[in-house]
């Protein structure tokens, strides 16, 4: 299972979505998650199997994908919230 | 890291209403003073905003504007620009920004540590408030010396 956190460049804003992602992971006690960042322009289909934006990327963007998308990128409780409803919807817990 | 990078010199407090695009001209001021940027890697910032909206804005009123290595950086580098008149982010009403962090990395990969740094402390809503109560550049670099220290 792979979390792919994506954002324009795909070195500042999605790493920090990783780091925060690993994080939550962590605290529910998911394993078997690989958690990476990438640029717009790798996050097609087959790249991942969840893919994270932050909403202003999103709206540009369509993929055929089960998809979470942030309001903002720093806002624990928003990730945690999120995050744990993928990883039911994903049967991960 | 980091608080080797946000050092007194990179760090700049402005009072006046400014467009999202001079505070990043004014931002990344420090950095091409020091060479640590080219002219460049400023346009590349606006294309990057002007191309993918402003993801920049990474929530609490703080943007982390960058582009990629390749884009005309020399050294891995960061500033940081206190606004105390919000900036809105590609002239959006939904995106004031308070404080511009620029962040250059020469190599796509070797600000991570001080990225990381930074993600801890922003996602603290206490050190934020802590960070935006500051009112000189002396006391922004200290904030972030002794966060580091922790």
């Amino acid at each position: 299972m792979k979390f792919l956190a994506v954002c324009g460049s795909g070195l500042g804003s999605s790493f920090m979505v990783e780091m925060n992602i690993k994080k939550v992971l962590k605290e529910l006690g998911v394993t078997g998650v690989e958690v990476e960042h990438a640029d717009v322009g790798s996050a097609v289909k087959g790249a991942a199997d969840v893919f994270i934006f932050a909403k202003d990327i999103a709206e540009g963007l369509t993929i055929d994908a089960p998809t979470v998308v942030l309001d903002s990128i720093i806002d624990m409780e928003e990730l945690r919230e999120k995050i744990t409803a993928i990883c039911k919807e994903m049967n991960l817990i | 890291m980091l608080s080797k990078l946000i050092t007194e010199e990179f760090i700049q407090i402005i009072d006046e209403e400014l467009s999202w695009e001079d505070a990043i001209k004014l931002a990344c001021k420090p950095l091409l003073k020091n060479k640590m940027i080219e002219e460049r890697y400023v346009d590349a910032m606006f294309d990057m905003a002007k191309k993918h909206g402003p993801f920049f804005d990474i929530g609490k009123q703080i943007a982390i504007p960058h582009a990629r290595s390749e884009m005309g950086v020399n050294k891995t580098s960061m500033s940081l620009l206190r606004c105390l008149k919000p900036v809105y982010l590609l002239d959006d009403k939904d995106h004031p920004i308070d404080i511009f962090i620029i962040i250059a990395s020469a190599d796509n990969n070797s600000h991570l540590t001080a990225l990381a740094s930074l993600s801890e402390i922003l996602i603290s809503d206490d050190l934020v408030n802590e960070l935006k109560g500051l009112r000189t550049v002396s006391d922004i670099a200290n904030f972030f010396r002794k966060e580091e220290e922790k």
